[in-house]
């Protein structure tokens, strides 16, 4: 306590300007701070934060401060609805905005991880791979939370795959150990990615096996069984077992009507007329 | 009366009024009781508690109250109605109650209706009595302003009579209401099931199928009730052969140990909560509530531990629908998964079949193969063993892998003996894929013992007849014609419509001419040709007979054997099928015509021929023929064109080897018929042609090359060139490898071996094979290896004869005998050297000499002396006077062993005296032994 006062530098008390920010600050000692942040002053001698506490100003260096809970005003369940309707580019937008006053702090502890998780897979969903890449790196640098650092690691990974950087992707794989004793015990996520890696490296026999791990043995999962069985549609096209990629397709189509999945699945289901020569190519 | 009345409405009006705010302590007769005492008492029953204690009291006002009309007197009636049958329900009177609500809501007013009706509906749903529960919850739903409560009770009402009514689709709308509003898990938990399992009985699948994620992402999953309904909506499903909506309904199902794991600590949560509220204070009856629910839960837990093993056979049936529905590699992981859980079991052991045969499908052969051989050194006696087997040879011999096919006959022999029809049916199956294995091979020996095995062993299989059929040919193929002819003649006796009756019949004919019952194949032939005149064979038919016609003689039957023999090639060609049949029998015809030197017929016949099979034709071979025809007719410009022209057409296709012909016949046209300016023309034409030409027709550069080399005689540096170079062999037709051949063993011994090798394994039927052999022989004998030797010069002797190229085969198979020891035999092969005409010369010089040898070894001195004799007596001349030298040498030994010192210094005197051995270096060895002697 001694040693947190003497870092606050009280200043005289001024009015706080509309542009500052309210939230709990939480020390380094465990302490919680009822604030509201004014700026922060950050020159090569120091970082500190400006902020007003009970109407009188300080400044806090940014090393003392554990973690920030800001208090955002973000409707969740609204983008999660949005997110349902698929609408990404609006949940970014909505995102970004809100966000945008917290820029300057984001690299410090705080509440809004869980928000910039969900901007990183709206990234991903618009196959903006280099943003979903630099957000799950900054996730991971500041995360505390299991969860969030997991769900980073899927998405930055995958985005590897997706901007086909196969060997940078196999070498985290390799280094987070996923690539021991995968079998049809491993959790689904770890093999949708090594699937979607082997897909890259045209190893496709061992792409669809490790899928078909997921769709027969996690089908109860629809989070990762709906892209598994796109990925199964797409596997068994690239191995030019056309009729069993249409009936995946079908299934896709029957099971989750309305998901991305089924939308890809329809774009998928024309590519297979073509390639099946069901319907002649217009080239 | 109505103001009597009246009074008495107000006073129980205001008696009413009362009826939930007095306290009364006192109690006396019903009857007795006024109406405001009777009031009284029904509040306080009620107010404790005690439902029956007031119902009399309230059923006395309800007498009371029921006949009064004015509206206050109505209502109190009414009040009395609703509280008598609420004080029923209570105490369990539920028909009773029933009753009284009936009457209540059919009279005025009715200021309670929806708790009215939802009070009927539940003592509807008490006595079960699901139509009237529907038309109470339809009612209680139709009316204005319902509060969320009723509203939800309402649909919870109707949805469950709906569902007890078997009206599944109706059923499913309030059910799903009653989902998203309840407030307890339990209620949720039942309407889930009963939506699940309406929408399994309307058969609403995409329905079903679109509700299932969403539940399947709470923990509503882990619900034992629906999981088991969902297992056995899928098991009818698949029972109806239903196999998608089978699939996608067993695919929700969880395993068995994630809802037991699930369950019990959801009953622990439950149970933990219930005594910590306990210990704080709660109601009885809420904890009798949600004991119930535990219980439900322990129960519904219970039936699941008591159900017998399903997971397997669930597993199995998902995989089998995978894999009927193609999406074979979905189906494979769950198989593997069984397989690999217990091999031995009998779920196990179909998994692994099954996985296998997908494994097949998805082009995984080897794997397939590793897990087949797995299961055969594990399991020799496996009930699949038999199948497996069937199926990875057939794979193999499919793909032409003959050799991994006889592989396989190891494991054939080690499976258990079979005992069924079917399983012996089987094991024939697998002695007749063997069969065609070691056939393909080429090892016809271990064909005809695998035929042999199913005629022996299983006259009930399929395979019985044509086993006879293929072991004659088998016996055929390895010069065994007596065998081959009693299988062909068998299988035609018992199968005169078999599918291999005809070709039985031709390979008769062929096995007489095996035989040189030239007459009796002839005459099979005939009866062939005559009874199968639209055969495939038909044209080989009339080439065979054409080649006994142009062996035979003419005599009185027969005044013109060459012409018959050509009217059958010709019809060989009118009927042949394929361009290999016509060829032979063109080319055959063009040899008659050669023997009777009727050039231009072979030029007619060869462009008749061309015109028959156009581009399928052999051009380059047929050209051959013209230029040759020309060449005869004096016509050598017009042949060498022809020539020059088939070389650059065909020249860089490295199979037509009738380019190779014409590049031989050119090269001896060329120095037997041109002077030196045509010579020396043709050269030049060549080797412009050579020059511009492009670089990457490689295979027609090295021929043009090898022609010049040919025409220049500098075969030796052509030869060595390509050595120096490393020319890829490919790219060689067999009259380059036959120059490379002679300059190999000489230049580069390191690599006769495999150019030999080559030359045989790629131009097996070429004329100029011998060289290959030749090559491989040297490096044999070199190795001293005799008895490989010996093999090799019967192989190549049984190829080409005793041709006058062919005497180096002879002359080496007797020295090979002679290095063994084998003198006899040795003297029996120079013998035959000096009897044929071809070989005369050093060849004859040496056979000579050698024979004087291997009598001396055996003892016979005489004999030897005299083939020493005659060695240096006849064959003075040849290679520098070594020879005679030699046989001075040795017969001055053989004197000298006889004891006749005298004539051996005589020889030895004469040989130094002798112009043809007198400075041979061989006379220094003669010196010293006339020195010794």
């Amino acid at each position: 306590m001694k040693n947190f006062l003497l870092l606050v530098i009280f200043l005289p008390v001024i009015n706080v300007s509309a542009s500052s920010i309210s939230a709990e600050l939480i020390m380094s000692g465990g302490r919680a701070w009822d604030v509201e942040i004014i700026k922060r002053v950050k020159t090569d001698q120091k970082d500190s934060l400006q902020l007003s506490i009970n109407g009188r100003v300080a400044g806090i260096p940014i090393s003392s401060v554990q973690k920030i809970n800001y208090d955002i005003n973000v409707d969740i369940d609204e983008l999660m609805n949005l997110k349902e309707e698929r609408e990404y580019t609006l949940i970014i937008d909505r995102l970004k905005q809100s966000l945008k006053p917290y820029e300057p702090y984001m690299d410090i502890l705080s509440n809004l991880t869980p928000y910039q998780a969900l901007l990183m897979e709206m990234y991903f969903l618009v196959e903006d791979y280099n943003k979903t890449i630099d957000l799950a790196q900054k996730i991971q640098s500041q995360s505390t939370d299991e969860n969030l650092i997991s769900s980073s690691e899927i998405y930055l990974v995958r985005s590897l795959i997706k901007s086909n950087l196969a060997d940078q992707a196999e070498t985290l794989l390799r280094n987070n150990g996923w690539f021991e004793n995968i079998n049809e015990n491993s959790k689904p996520e770890e093999l949708f990615i090594l699937a979607e890696l082997m897909k890259l490296k045209s190893n496709y026999n061992r792409a669809i096996e490790l899928v078909s791990y997921i769709i027969a043995f996690n089908s109860q999962d629809p989070e990762w069984t709906q892209p598994a069985e796109l990925l199964c549609a797409e596997l068994y096209t690239e191995l030019e077992m056309y009729d069993s990629a249409e009936e995946v397709i079908d299934q896709i189509l029957l099971l989750y009507p309305d998901s991305l999945e089924s939308e890809k699945a329809e774009q998928l289901s024309l590519k297979l007329q073509v390639l099946s020569g069901k319907t002649k190519s217009i080239f | 009366m109505f103001l009597r009345v009246s009074i008495l409405s107000t006073l129980i009006y205001l008696g009413v009024l009362q009826l939930f705010t007095c306290n009364l302590s006192y109690s006396q007769s019903v009857s007795d009781a006024g109406i405001s005492e009777l009031f009284s008492s029904a509040n306080k029953y009620l107010q404790s508690g005690d439902y029956k204690g007031a119902i009399p009291y309230l059923q006395e006002a309800v007498t009371r109250t029921s006949s009064l009309t004015d509206p206050q007197g109505k209502e109190t009636c009414q009040t009395c109605r609703f509280e008598l049958a609420r004080a029923q329900f209570q105490d369990g009177a539920v028909a009773s109650a029933i009753a009284v609500m009936e009457e209540y809501l059919s009279n005025e007013p009715i200021k309670k209706e929806d708790a009215a009706l939802s009070l009927l509906a539940t003592g509807f749903f008490d006595l079960q009595e699901w139509e009237k529960v529907e038309l109470t919850a339809r009612r209680l739903l139709s009316l204005d302003k319902l509060s969320e409560e009723n509203e939800f009770d309402a649909n919870l009402f109707l949805g469950q009579a709906l569902y007890r009514q078997e009206k599944w689709k109706d059923c499913v709308n309030p059910l799903e209401y009653a989902v998203k509003y309840a407030n307890d898990e339990r209620t949720r938990r039942i309407c889930n099931v009963m939506v699940v399992g309406a929408l399994v009985k309307a058969e609403e699948w995409n329905r079903l199928f679109g509700f299932i994620p969403k539940l399947y992402r709470t923990d509503a999953k882990y619900d034992i009730t629906l999981n088991l309904t969902l297992m056995q909506a899928g098991k009818s499903r698949y029972e109806d052969e239903d196999y998608l909506n089978a699939l996608l309904l067993y695919r929700m199902v969880l395993p068995r140990n994630s809802l037991l794991n699930y369950t019990e600590e959801l009953v622990d949560k439950l149970s933990d909560k219930l005594q910590a509220d306990i210990r704080i204070g709660i109601r009885e009856s809420d904890i009798k509530k949600r004991q119930t629910q535990i219980d439900s839960i322990i129960e519904s837990k219970q039936v699941l531990i008591d159900l017998p093993p399903y997971e397997d056979e669930v597993t199995f049936r998902i995989g089998s629908i995978y894999s009927e529905k193609k999406r074979f590699w979905e189906g494979f992981v769950l198989f593997d998964k069984l397989y690999q859980q217990d091999r031995t079991s009998e779920i196990g052991e179909a998994a692994m079949w099954q996985s296998v045969l997908i494994l097949y499908d998805v082009g995984e052969t080897k794997r397939a193969e590793e897990r087949i051989i797995r299961y055969l050194e594990e399991n020799p006696s496996g009930q699949y063993a038999r199948s497996l087997l069937n199926l990875m040879m057939r794979d193999n011999y499919v793909r032409q892998e003959f050799q991994d096919v006889v592989n396989m006959k190891e494991y054939v022999n080690i499976i258990s003996p079979p005992l069924t029809e079917e399983d012996k049916a089987q094991q024939a199956d697998l002695y007749y894929l063997l069969a065609f294995g070691y056939f393909q091979n080429q090892d016809y020996y271990g064909a005809g013992q695998q035929f042999s095995n199913i005629i022996s062993s299983y006259p009930n299989s399929i395979h019985f007849n044509d086993s006879k059929y293929f072991r004659g040919m088998a016996s055929m193929l390895q010069a065994d014609y007596i065998n081959a002819l009693n299988d062909f003649i068998n299988y035609r006796n018992d199968n005169m419509n078999g599918e291999h009756s005809s070709a039985a019949l031709f390979r008769q004919a062929v096995c007489q001419f095996g035989l040189e019952n030239i007459d009796a194949s002839k005459a099979l032939f005939s009866e062939f040709i005559s009874l199968y005149p639209n055969d495939i064979l038909v044209s080989e038919a009339y080439s065979y007979r054409g080649d006994i016609l142009a062996s035979m003689e003419a005599n009185e039957n027969l005044l013109n054997p060459l012409d018959d023999a050509i009217i059958d090639y010709r019809k060989g060609i009118n009927t042949a099928q394929t361009s290999l049949q016509s060829s032979y029998a063109a080319f055959k015809a063009a040899e008659v015509y050669k023997l009777e030197e009727k050039w231009q017929d072979i030029i007619d016949l060869m462009n008749f021929y061309l015109d028959r099979w156009e581009e399928s034709a052999n051009i380059s071979e047929a050209t051959f023929w013209i230029g040759r025809s020309k060449i005869k007719l004096d016509q050598i410009d017009s042949a060498l064109n022809s020539y020059l022209d088939a070389i650059n057409r065909f020249g860089n296709d490295i199979d037509q080897v009738g380019v190779d012909k014409i590049i031989l016949e050119l090269s001896n046209a060329a120095s037997n018929l041109l002077d030196e300016d045509e010579y020396k023309l043709l050269s030049s034409r060549i080797g412009i042609m050579s020059s511009e030409i492009d670089d990457q027709l490689s295979i027609l550069k090295i021929r043009l090359n090898t022609i010049q080399a040919m025409l220049d005689k500098s075969e030796d540096e052509l030869g060595k060139s390509l050595l120096i170079n490393k020319t890829e062999l490919n790219l060689m037709s067999p009259v380059t490898l036959a120059i490379l051949c002679d300059v190999a063993p000489v230049y580069a011994p390191d690599r006769a071996n495999e150019i030999s090798d080559f030359f045989m394994s790629r131009f097996d039927d070429s004329d100029q094979l011998w060289k290959a052999y030749r090559a491989k022989a040297s490096q044999l004998l070199k190795n001293g290896s005799e008895n490989k030797l010996l093999d090799l010069i019967d192989e190549v002797q049984s190829i080409f004869g005793a041709d006058s190229y062919m005497g180096w085969a002879q002359l080496m198979k007797a020295n090979a005998n002679f290095n063994l020891g084998n003198f006899e035999q040795a003297e029996k092969d120079y013998e035959l050297i000096t009897n044929i005409r071809e070989w005369k010369g050093s060849m004859h010089a040496e056979s000579w000499l050698k024979r004087g040898s291997c009598r001396e070894k055996i003892g016979d001195l005489e004999a030897a002396h005299t083939f020493f004799q005659r060695t240096y007596l006849l064959f003075r001349g040849y290679d520098d006077g070594y020879w005679a030298a030699q046989a001075y040498l040795s017969a001055a030994d053989v004197l000298s062993e006889m004891g006749k010192n005298k004539e051996a210094i005589s020889t030895l005197d004469e040989m130094l005296n002798d112009p043809y051995t007198e400075s041979h270096p061989l006379t220094d060895k003669a010196k010293m032994k006339m020195e010794l002697l």
